[in-house]
Protein backbone atom coordinates (compact mmCIF):
# COMPACT_ATOMS: atom_id res chain seq x y z
CA UNK A 1 0.00 0.00 0.00
CA UNK A 2 2.64 2.16 1.11
CA UNK A 3 4.78 1.54 -2.04
CA UNK A 4 1.77 1.96 -3.97
CA UNK A 5 1.60 5.82 -2.79
CA UNK A 6 4.94 6.43 -3.10
CA UNK A 7 4.91 5.33 -6.60
CA UNK A 8 1.93 7.52 -7.39
CA UNK A 9 3.39 10.19 -5.71
CA UNK A 10 6.61 10.11 -7.81
CA UNK A 11 4.30 9.83 -10.69
CA UNK A 12 2.88 13.05 -10.11
CA UNK A 13 6.14 14.58 -9.38
CA UNK A 14 7.59 13.32 -12.88
CA UNK A 15 4.09 14.20 -14.81
CA UNK A 16 4.47 17.86 -13.01
CA UNK A 17 7.71 18.92 -13.98
CA UNK A 18 7.43 17.29 -17.32
CA UNK A 19 4.03 18.08 -19.50
CA UNK A 20 2.92 21.20 -16.88
CA UNK A 21 6.11 22.64 -17.42
CA UNK A 22 5.95 22.61 -21.26
CA UNK A 23 2.67 23.52 -21.76
CA UNK A 24 0.86 24.68 -18.31
CA UNK A 25 -2.68 24.58 -19.89
CA UNK A 26 -3.62 23.03 -22.74
CA UNK A 27 -1.17 19.67 -21.70
CA UNK A 28 -2.64 19.95 -18.42
CA UNK A 29 -6.45 20.17 -19.00
CA UNK A 30 -6.13 18.70 -22.46
CA UNK A 31 -4.73 15.27 -21.60
CA UNK A 32 -5.62 14.01 -24.40
CA UNK A 33 -3.89 11.91 -27.48
CA UNK A 34 -0.89 9.99 -25.80
CA UNK A 35 -0.06 11.73 -23.33
CA UNK A 36 0.04 11.00 -19.51
CA UNK A 37 -3.33 11.68 -18.12
CA UNK A 38 -2.20 13.92 -15.44
CA UNK A 39 -5.77 14.64 -14.41
CA UNK A 40 -6.33 10.76 -13.64
CA UNK A 41 -3.52 10.99 -11.58
CA UNK A 42 -4.45 14.17 -9.68
CA UNK A 43 -7.59 12.17 -9.43
CA UNK A 44 -6.41 9.31 -7.79
CA UNK A 45 -3.93 11.05 -5.73
CA UNK A 46 -6.81 13.25 -4.44
CA UNK A 47 -8.77 10.30 -3.64
CA UNK A 48 -5.73 8.76 -1.66
CA UNK A 49 -4.48 12.12 0.18
CA UNK A 50 -7.77 13.47 0.93
CA UNK A 51 -10.26 15.77 0.36
CA UNK A 52 -10.41 19.45 -1.78
CA UNK A 53 -8.91 22.02 0.87
CA UNK A 54 -11.76 24.02 2.26
CA UNK A 55 -10.05 27.38 0.59
CA UNK A 56 -10.05 25.10 -2.47
CA UNK A 57 -13.70 24.26 -2.19
CA UNK A 58 -14.47 28.44 -1.78
CA UNK A 59 -12.27 29.80 -4.99
CA UNK A 60 -14.59 26.96 -7.14
CA UNK A 61 -17.69 27.74 -5.11
CA UNK A 62 -16.95 31.66 -6.04
CA UNK A 63 -16.39 30.83 -9.51
CA UNK A 64 -19.69 28.63 -9.76
CA UNK A 65 -22.03 31.37 -8.12
CA UNK A 66 -19.92 33.71 -10.42
CA UNK A 67 -21.56 31.67 -13.19
CA UNK A 68 -25.29 31.72 -11.42
CA UNK A 69 -25.07 35.37 -11.00
CA UNK A 70 -24.02 35.99 -14.67
CA UNK A 71 -27.33 34.11 -15.87
CA UNK A 72 -29.06 36.32 -13.58
CA UNK A 73 -28.63 39.21 -11.91
CA UNK A 74 -29.53 39.54 -7.52
CA UNK A 75 -32.74 40.39 -6.90
CA UNK A 76 -32.19 44.29 -5.67
CA UNK A 77 -34.43 44.73 -2.79
CA UNK A 78 -31.87 44.56 0.26
CA UNK A 79 -34.42 44.01 3.21
CA UNK A 80 -35.56 41.23 0.91
CA UNK A 81 -32.04 39.53 1.08
CA UNK A 82 -31.51 40.90 4.64
CA UNK A 83 -34.38 38.45 5.42
CA UNK A 84 -32.95 35.11 3.38
CA UNK A 85 -29.59 35.31 4.86
CA UNK A 86 -31.09 35.56 8.63
CA UNK A 87 -33.25 32.55 7.52
CA UNK A 88 -30.74 30.68 5.68
CA UNK A 89 -27.52 31.56 7.99
CA UNK A 90 -30.00 30.17 10.85
CA UNK A 91 -30.70 26.57 9.39
CA UNK A 92 -26.99 26.25 8.03
CA UNK A 93 -25.87 26.44 11.66
CA UNK A 94 -28.45 23.38 12.23
CA UNK A 95 -25.76 21.85 9.53
CA UNK A 96 -22.48 19.85 9.71
CA UNK A 97 -20.76 23.20 8.01
CA UNK A 98 -22.31 25.45 10.48
CA UNK A 99 -19.23 28.04 10.35
CA UNK A 100 -18.24 28.26 6.77
CA UNK A 101 -19.25 31.55 5.28
CA UNK A 102 -22.88 30.95 4.22
CA UNK A 103 -24.12 33.36 1.99
CA UNK A 104 -27.90 33.24 0.35
CA UNK A 105 -29.05 35.06 -2.60
CA UNK A 106 -32.31 35.96 -3.88
CA UNK A 107 -32.32 35.53 -7.55
CA UNK A 108 -34.18 38.21 -9.99
CA UNK A 109 -36.20 35.81 -11.85
CA UNK A 110 -39.57 34.28 -11.96
CA UNK A 111 -39.21 30.89 -12.60
CA UNK A 112 -39.36 28.63 -10.16
CA UNK A 113 -35.66 27.40 -9.22
CA UNK A 114 -32.85 27.23 -6.09
CA UNK A 115 -29.00 26.54 -6.47
CA UNK A 116 -26.65 25.99 -4.18
CA UNK A 117 -22.66 26.42 -5.14
CA UNK A 118 -19.80 25.04 -3.19
CA UNK A 119 -18.06 26.73 -0.21
CA UNK A 120 -21.65 27.55 0.98
CA UNK A 121 -23.47 29.54 -1.84
CA UNK A 122 -27.45 29.50 -1.69
CA UNK A 123 -29.78 30.95 -4.52
CA UNK A 124 -33.37 30.60 -4.56
CA UNK A 125 -35.28 32.72 -7.06
CA UNK A 126 -38.51 35.13 -6.57
CA UNK A 127 -40.70 33.21 -8.54
CA UNK A 128 -40.50 30.49 -5.98
CA UNK A 129 -40.05 32.41 -2.86
CA UNK A 130 -43.41 33.36 -3.91
CA UNK A 131 -45.32 30.24 -4.33
CA UNK A 132 -44.40 29.52 -0.49
CA UNK A 133 -46.20 30.08 2.38
CA UNK A 134 -44.36 30.08 5.43
CA UNK A 135 -41.11 30.28 6.85
CA UNK A 136 -40.84 26.42 7.41
CA UNK A 137 -41.48 26.39 3.86
CA UNK A 138 -38.46 28.81 2.61
CA UNK A 139 -36.41 26.96 5.60
CA UNK A 140 -37.20 23.38 3.87
CA UNK A 141 -36.11 24.89 0.74
CA UNK A 142 -32.64 26.43 1.95
CA UNK A 143 -32.42 23.56 4.10
CA UNK A 144 -31.94 21.54 1.05
CA UNK A 145 -29.72 23.60 -1.23
CA UNK A 146 -27.58 23.52 2.56
CA UNK A 147 -27.57 19.93 2.03
CA UNK A 148 -26.33 19.99 -1.27
CA UNK A 149 -23.23 22.01 0.09
CA UNK A 150 -22.80 19.58 3.48
CA UNK A 151 -22.51 16.32 0.85
CA UNK A 152 -20.37 18.46 -2.20
CA UNK A 153 -22.50 16.92 -4.46
CA UNK A 154 -21.96 19.64 -6.79
CA UNK A 155 -18.04 19.61 -6.42
CA UNK A 156 -18.19 15.66 -6.29
CA UNK A 157 -20.52 15.73 -9.63
CA UNK A 158 -18.08 18.27 -11.37
CA UNK A 159 -14.88 16.52 -10.70
CA UNK A 160 -16.46 13.10 -12.00
CA UNK A 161 -18.13 14.90 -15.04
CA UNK A 162 -15.53 17.79 -16.58
CA UNK A 163 -12.04 16.10 -15.31
CA UNK A 164 -11.77 19.05 -13.06
CA UNK A 165 -9.81 17.66 -10.90
CA UNK A 166 -6.80 19.19 -11.57
CA UNK A 167 -8.52 22.95 -11.72
CA UNK A 168 -9.50 21.53 -8.23
CA UNK A 169 -6.01 19.93 -7.39
CA UNK A 170 -4.14 23.60 -8.44
CA UNK A 171 -6.88 26.21 -7.55
CA UNK A 172 -5.47 28.10 -4.61
CA UNK A 173 -7.00 30.80 -1.77
CA UNK A 174 -6.60 33.62 -4.35
CA UNK A 175 -6.99 33.50 -7.99
CA UNK A 176 -6.22 36.05 -9.74
CA UNK A 177 -6.32 37.52 -13.15
CA UNK A 178 -3.20 35.27 -14.27
CA UNK A 179 -5.12 32.27 -13.40
CA UNK A 180 -8.08 32.91 -15.51
CA UNK A 181 -8.01 29.87 -17.83
CA UNK A 182 -8.01 27.53 -14.27
CA UNK A 183 -10.99 29.73 -13.42
CA UNK A 184 -13.17 29.89 -16.93
CA UNK A 185 -12.33 25.64 -16.73
CA UNK A 186 -13.94 25.80 -13.29
CA UNK A 187 -16.52 28.05 -14.72
CA UNK A 188 -17.50 25.74 -17.68
CA UNK A 189 -17.62 22.45 -15.17
CA UNK A 190 -20.53 24.44 -13.80
CA UNK A 191 -21.96 25.70 -16.61
CA UNK A 192 -22.32 22.31 -17.35
CA UNK A 193 -23.40 20.72 -14.25
CA UNK A 194 -26.10 23.33 -13.64
CA UNK A 195 -27.48 23.45 -17.25
CA UNK A 196 -27.43 19.38 -16.84
CA UNK A 197 -28.65 19.51 -13.08
CA UNK A 198 -27.40 16.51 -10.43
CA UNK A 199 -27.82 12.77 -10.33
CA UNK A 200 -31.64 11.77 -8.69
CA UNK A 201 -29.84 10.39 -5.96
CA UNK A 202 -28.10 13.43 -4.62
CA UNK A 203 -31.40 15.19 -5.26
CA UNK A 204 -33.26 12.84 -3.26
CA UNK A 205 -30.65 12.55 -0.49
CA UNK A 206 -30.84 16.22 -0.04
CA UNK A 207 -34.81 16.06 0.25
CA UNK A 208 -33.89 13.80 3.38
CA UNK A 209 -31.06 16.06 5.00
CA UNK A 210 -32.75 19.13 4.22
CA UNK A 211 -36.08 17.69 6.29
CA UNK A 212 -33.86 17.19 8.77
CA UNK A 213 -31.64 20.43 9.04
CA UNK A 214 -34.73 22.56 9.05
CA UNK A 215 -36.26 20.35 11.18
CA UNK A 216 -33.37 20.69 13.47
CA UNK A 217 -33.96 24.44 13.17
CA UNK A 218 -37.34 24.31 15.16
CA UNK A 219 -39.50 24.33 12.07
CA UNK A 220 -42.57 22.79 10.93
CA UNK A 221 -41.35 19.45 9.16
CA UNK A 222 -43.65 19.64 6.79
CA UNK A 223 -42.63 22.91 5.04
CA UNK A 224 -40.32 21.46 2.10
CA UNK A 225 -43.55 18.56 1.29
CA UNK A 226 -45.61 21.89 1.29
CA UNK A 227 -43.21 23.64 -1.32
CA UNK A 228 -43.38 20.07 -3.41
CA UNK A 229 -47.14 19.66 -3.00
CA UNK A 230 -47.24 23.33 -4.37
CA UNK A 231 -45.18 22.40 -7.44
CA UNK A 232 -46.31 19.08 -7.97
CA UNK A 233 -49.91 21.12 -8.51
CA UNK A 234 -48.83 23.28 -10.98
CA UNK A 235 -48.91 22.82 -14.64
CA UNK A 236 -45.72 21.15 -15.85
CA UNK A 237 -46.13 23.06 -18.88
CA UNK A 238 -45.57 26.46 -16.81
CA UNK A 239 -42.39 27.67 -18.73
CA UNK A 240 -41.39 28.65 -15.28
CA UNK A 241 -41.32 25.01 -14.33
CA UNK A 242 -39.18 23.95 -17.24
CA UNK A 243 -35.80 24.48 -16.44
CA UNK A 244 -36.58 22.84 -12.83
CA UNK A 245 -38.48 20.12 -14.09
CA UNK A 246 -36.08 18.78 -16.63
CA UNK A 247 -32.45 19.19 -13.78
CA UNK A 248 -34.48 17.38 -11.19
CA UNK A 249 -36.79 14.64 -10.32
CA UNK A 250 -40.52 14.80 -11.10
CA UNK A 251 -42.02 16.58 -6.87
CA UNK A 252 -44.45 13.86 -7.13
CA UNK A 253 -41.95 11.50 -7.10
CA UNK A 254 -39.59 13.17 -4.63
CA UNK A 255 -42.96 13.67 -2.44
CA UNK A 256 -43.15 9.38 -2.21
CA UNK A 257 -39.75 8.66 -1.22
CA UNK A 258 -40.23 11.77 1.60
CA UNK A 259 -42.77 10.13 2.89
CA UNK A 260 -41.52 6.43 2.92
CA UNK A 261 -38.53 7.80 5.64
CA UNK A 262 -40.91 10.56 7.17
CA UNK A 263 -42.25 8.98 10.71
CA UNK A 264 -39.32 10.13 12.60
CA UNK A 265 -39.93 13.89 12.11
CA UNK A 266 -43.47 13.68 12.98
CA UNK A 267 -42.70 14.15 16.57
CA UNK A 268 -41.86 17.86 15.46
CA UNK A 269 -44.93 18.32 13.59
CA UNK A 270 -45.86 21.07 16.21
CA UNK A 271 -42.77 23.18 15.34
CA UNK A 272 -43.91 26.37 14.17
CA UNK A 273 -44.11 27.04 10.43
CA UNK A 274 -43.45 30.93 10.99
CA UNK A 275 -46.20 32.46 8.88
CA UNK A 276 -46.90 35.37 10.05
CA UNK A 277 -43.08 36.87 9.26
CA UNK A 278 -43.01 35.44 6.40
CA UNK A 279 -45.76 37.09 4.69
CA UNK A 280 -45.10 40.07 6.61
CA UNK A 281 -41.75 40.10 4.63
CA UNK A 282 -43.29 39.45 1.67
CA UNK A 283 -45.65 41.96 1.50
CA UNK A 284 -43.68 44.71 2.47
CA UNK A 285 -41.20 43.60 -0.52
CA UNK A 286 -44.35 44.00 -3.00
CA UNK A 287 -45.21 47.28 -1.60
CA UNK A 288 -41.23 48.16 -1.90
CA UNK A 289 -42.03 46.79 -6.04
CA UNK A 290 -39.32 44.20 -5.41
CA UNK A 291 -41.76 42.09 -7.23
CA UNK A 292 -42.67 44.56 -10.45
CA UNK A 293 -41.41 42.99 -13.51
CA UNK A 294 -41.82 44.00 -17.06
CA UNK A 295 -44.75 41.17 -18.11
CA UNK A 296 -45.28 39.72 -14.37
CA UNK A 297 -48.47 40.54 -12.27
CA UNK A 298 -49.78 39.05 -9.22
CA UNK A 299 -53.72 38.13 -11.02
CA UNK A 300 -57.14 38.07 -9.38
CA UNK A 301 -56.81 35.26 -7.94
CA UNK A 302 -53.92 35.85 -5.86
CA UNK A 303 -54.98 38.93 -4.81
CA UNK A 304 -57.85 39.08 -2.64
CA UNK A 305 -55.56 38.07 0.66
CA UNK A 306 -53.20 40.63 -0.60
CA UNK A 307 -55.85 42.72 -0.47
CA UNK A 308 -57.59 42.14 3.06
CA UNK A 309 -53.65 42.43 4.26
CA UNK A 310 -52.75 46.14 2.42
CA UNK A 311 -55.91 47.57 3.92
CA UNK A 312 -55.52 46.18 7.47
CA UNK A 313 -51.58 47.48 7.78
CA UNK A 314 -52.22 50.72 5.57
CA UNK B 1 -53.01 54.36 -12.56
CA UNK B 2 -50.87 51.34 -12.22
CA UNK B 3 -52.73 51.72 -8.90
CA UNK B 4 -55.97 51.90 -10.04
CA UNK B 5 -55.56 48.66 -12.21
CA UNK B 6 -53.71 47.02 -8.95
CA UNK B 7 -56.63 47.78 -7.21
CA UNK B 8 -59.37 46.85 -9.95
CA UNK B 9 -57.10 42.95 -9.66
CA UNK B 10 -57.53 42.95 -5.93
CA UNK B 11 -61.69 43.47 -6.18
CA UNK B 12 -61.93 40.94 -8.71
CA UNK B 13 -60.05 38.83 -6.39
CA UNK B 14 -62.07 39.43 -3.52
CA UNK B 15 -65.33 37.40 -5.71
CA UNK B 16 -62.64 34.40 -5.75
CA UNK B 17 -61.82 34.19 -2.20
CA UNK B 18 -64.26 31.71 -1.31
CA UNK B 19 -62.82 29.10 -3.88
CA UNK B 20 -60.20 26.61 -2.58
CA UNK B 21 -57.42 24.32 -4.52
CA UNK B 22 -58.37 21.10 -5.54
CA UNK B 23 -56.00 17.98 -4.28
CA UNK B 24 -56.79 14.61 -5.52
CA UNK B 25 -56.64 11.22 -2.53
CA UNK B 26 -53.78 9.29 -3.80
CA UNK B 27 -53.80 6.33 -1.13
CA UNK B 28 -57.42 5.39 0.90
CA UNK B 29 -57.45 7.74 3.99
CA UNK B 30 -60.07 9.21 6.39
CA UNK B 31 -61.62 12.57 6.91
CA UNK B 32 -60.46 13.12 10.27
CA UNK B 33 -62.51 16.13 12.68
CA UNK B 34 -59.25 17.15 13.88
CA UNK B 35 -55.45 17.10 12.66
CA UNK B 36 -54.69 14.10 14.92
CA UNK B 37 -54.19 10.38 13.53
CA UNK B 38 -56.57 9.16 16.86
CA UNK B 39 -58.82 11.93 16.12
CA UNK B 40 -62.84 10.67 15.17
CA UNK B 41 -63.00 9.74 11.35
CA UNK B 42 -65.78 11.78 9.68
CA UNK B 43 -65.69 9.61 6.69
CA UNK B 44 -63.58 7.28 4.74
CA UNK B 45 -62.07 8.28 1.60
CA UNK B 46 -61.31 6.39 -1.55
CA UNK B 47 -58.37 6.94 -3.64
CA UNK B 48 -58.88 9.60 -6.53
CA UNK B 49 -61.39 10.97 -4.31
CA UNK B 50 -61.11 14.89 -5.32
CA UNK B 51 -61.22 17.53 -1.99
CA UNK B 52 -61.48 21.08 -1.72
CA UNK B 53 -58.08 22.35 0.31
CA UNK B 54 -59.07 25.27 2.43
CA UNK B 55 -55.59 25.10 5.10
CA UNK B 56 -52.57 23.52 5.91
CA UNK B 57 -51.60 22.98 9.61
CA UNK B 58 -48.09 21.32 9.98
CA UNK B 59 -48.70 17.81 8.18
CA UNK B 60 -52.55 18.20 7.88
CA UNK B 61 -54.68 19.55 5.25
CA UNK B 62 -58.07 21.43 6.10
CA UNK B 63 -60.21 20.09 3.34
CA UNK B 64 -63.87 20.00 2.20
CA UNK B 65 -65.48 16.94 0.73
CA UNK B 66 -68.81 15.66 0.19
CA UNK B 67 -70.59 18.95 1.90
CA UNK B 68 -68.20 17.80 5.60
CA UNK B 69 -64.87 19.60 6.48
CA UNK B 70 -61.99 17.92 8.35
CA UNK B 71 -58.44 16.86 8.27
CA UNK B 72 -56.62 14.51 5.77
CA UNK B 73 -52.98 13.80 6.50
CA UNK B 74 -50.96 15.73 3.68
CA UNK B 75 -49.27 12.53 2.62
CA UNK B 76 -52.18 10.87 1.25
CA UNK B 77 -53.17 14.20 -0.97
CA UNK B 78 -51.63 15.78 -3.92
CA UNK B 79 -52.33 19.36 -4.32
CA UNK B 80 -53.97 19.19 -7.88
CA UNK B 81 -56.95 17.12 -9.25
CA UNK B 82 -55.27 15.15 -11.09
CA UNK B 83 -54.95 16.54 -14.34
CA UNK B 84 -52.90 19.53 -14.46
CA UNK B 85 -54.50 21.42 -17.62
CA UNK B 86 -52.96 24.38 -19.32
CA UNK B 87 -53.57 27.70 -17.82
CA UNK B 88 -52.94 25.89 -13.92
CA UNK B 89 -50.00 27.90 -12.66
CA UNK B 90 -49.79 26.54 -9.10
CA UNK B 91 -51.33 27.64 -5.37
CA UNK B 92 -50.49 28.32 -2.54
CA UNK B 93 -48.51 31.26 -3.16
CA UNK B 94 -46.80 33.77 -0.67
CA UNK B 95 -49.51 36.28 -0.96
CA UNK B 96 -52.32 33.90 -1.21
CA UNK B 97 -51.94 32.12 2.52
CA UNK B 98 -51.67 35.92 3.59
CA UNK B 99 -53.84 36.91 7.00
CA UNK B 100 -56.41 33.42 6.68
CA UNK B 101 -53.57 30.85 6.41
CA UNK B 102 -55.69 29.41 3.38
CA UNK B 103 -54.51 28.39 0.32
CA UNK B 104 -55.78 30.38 -2.77
CA UNK B 105 -57.30 29.07 -5.90
CA UNK B 106 -55.13 29.59 -8.56
CA UNK B 107 -51.40 31.36 -8.34
CA UNK B 108 -49.45 33.66 -9.89
CA UNK B 109 -49.90 34.14 -13.36
CA UNK B 110 -46.26 34.56 -15.59
CA UNK B 111 -46.64 36.03 -18.78
CA UNK B 112 -43.76 35.47 -21.65
CA UNK B 113 -41.69 38.43 -21.29
CA UNK B 114 -40.83 38.26 -17.75
CA UNK B 115 -36.87 37.22 -17.07
CA UNK B 116 -36.85 33.49 -17.28
CA UNK B 117 -33.57 31.55 -16.56
CA UNK B 118 -33.03 28.12 -18.37
CA UNK B 119 -30.40 25.98 -19.07
CA UNK B 120 -29.12 28.45 -22.16
CA UNK B 121 -29.02 31.19 -19.65
CA UNK B 122 -26.77 29.44 -18.11
CA UNK B 123 -24.50 28.32 -21.02
CA UNK B 124 -24.03 32.07 -22.13
CA UNK B 125 -23.35 33.56 -19.00
CA UNK B 126 -20.67 35.77 -18.75
CA UNK B 127 -19.41 35.06 -14.56
CA UNK B 128 -19.96 37.91 -12.66
CA UNK B 129 -17.30 38.04 -9.66
CA UNK B 130 -18.21 41.61 -8.54
CA UNK B 131 -21.82 40.12 -8.14
CA UNK B 132 -20.44 37.22 -5.91
CA UNK B 133 -18.38 39.36 -3.52
CA UNK B 134 -21.34 41.94 -3.11
CA UNK B 135 -23.79 39.10 -1.20
CA UNK B 136 -20.76 39.68 1.47
CA UNK B 137 -22.19 43.06 3.00
CA UNK B 138 -25.40 40.90 3.08
CA UNK B 139 -24.05 38.00 4.98
CA UNK B 140 -25.53 37.64 8.57
CA UNK B 141 -23.45 35.83 11.10
CA UNK B 142 -24.31 33.41 13.57
CA UNK B 143 -25.07 35.51 16.70
CA UNK B 144 -27.77 37.34 14.14
CA UNK B 145 -28.95 34.20 12.95
CA UNK B 146 -29.61 33.07 16.21
CA UNK B 147 -30.96 36.52 17.97
CA UNK B 148 -33.50 36.47 14.64
CA UNK B 149 -34.50 32.47 15.28
CA UNK B 150 -35.35 33.18 18.90
CA UNK B 151 -37.93 36.22 17.70
CA UNK B 152 -40.29 33.47 16.52
CA UNK B 153 -39.46 30.82 19.44
CA UNK B 154 -37.40 28.70 17.45
CA UNK B 155 -35.22 26.35 19.10
CA UNK B 156 -32.88 24.00 18.08
CA UNK B 157 -33.22 20.14 18.04
CA UNK B 158 -30.78 17.15 17.80
CA UNK B 159 -31.94 15.25 15.29
CA UNK B 160 -30.31 12.54 13.71
CA UNK B 161 -30.84 12.09 9.73
CA UNK B 162 -33.07 10.09 7.84
CA UNK B 163 -32.07 6.44 6.51
CA UNK B 164 -31.88 6.44 2.33
CA UNK B 165 -34.63 4.24 1.86
CA UNK B 166 -32.42 2.40 -1.14
CA UNK B 167 -29.77 1.51 1.03
CA UNK B 168 -31.95 -0.34 3.17
CA UNK B 169 -34.18 -2.16 0.57
CA UNK B 170 -30.64 -3.90 -0.96
CA UNK B 171 -29.17 -4.14 2.82
CA UNK B 172 -32.58 -6.25 3.46
CA UNK B 173 -32.28 -7.96 -0.05
CA UNK B 174 -28.85 -8.91 0.53
CA UNK B 175 -30.19 -10.64 4.06
CA UNK B 176 -33.43 -11.66 3.25
CA UNK B 177 -32.45 -13.67 0.11
CA UNK B 178 -30.48 -16.76 0.94
CA UNK B 179 -31.58 -18.33 -2.30
CA UNK B 180 -31.24 -17.35 -5.86
CA UNK B 181 -34.50 -19.91 -6.76
CA UNK B 182 -37.79 -18.61 -6.22
CA UNK B 183 -38.88 -21.87 -5.72
CA UNK B 184 -37.01 -23.03 -2.85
Amino acid sequence: MTALLKSLALAIALTLSGTALANPFGGLFGGGGGEVDLGRILKSAQDAFGEVKPEQERTIGREAAAVLLGAVPLAKDQTLQRYLNRVGRWVALQSERPDIEWRFGLLDSMDVNAFAAPGGYVFITKGLLLRMGSEAELAGVLAHEVAHVVKKHHLQAVQKGARLDLAVGLAGTRMGEEDRAKLDKIAGGFKELYARGLDKDDEHEADRMGLVIATRAGYDPYGLPATLQTLGAMNPKDGSLAFLFKTHPAPGQRLDLIDSVFAPLEAYARQPSVRDRFLREVTAAQKRGAFEDPGFRLNAAVSPAAARHLHRHD
Amino acid sequence: MKRRLLSLLLLCGLSLAAQADPAHVIRATELKDKPFSDAATVLPLAEKAVVEVLAREGGWYKVKVQGKQGWVRMTALRLGDGSAKPGDSGVGSALQFLSTGRSGSSGVTVATGVRGLDAADITNAVPDAKAVEGMDKLAVNADEARRYAAEQKLSAQQIAYLPDPKAAVEKKQQTNSPSPFPWE
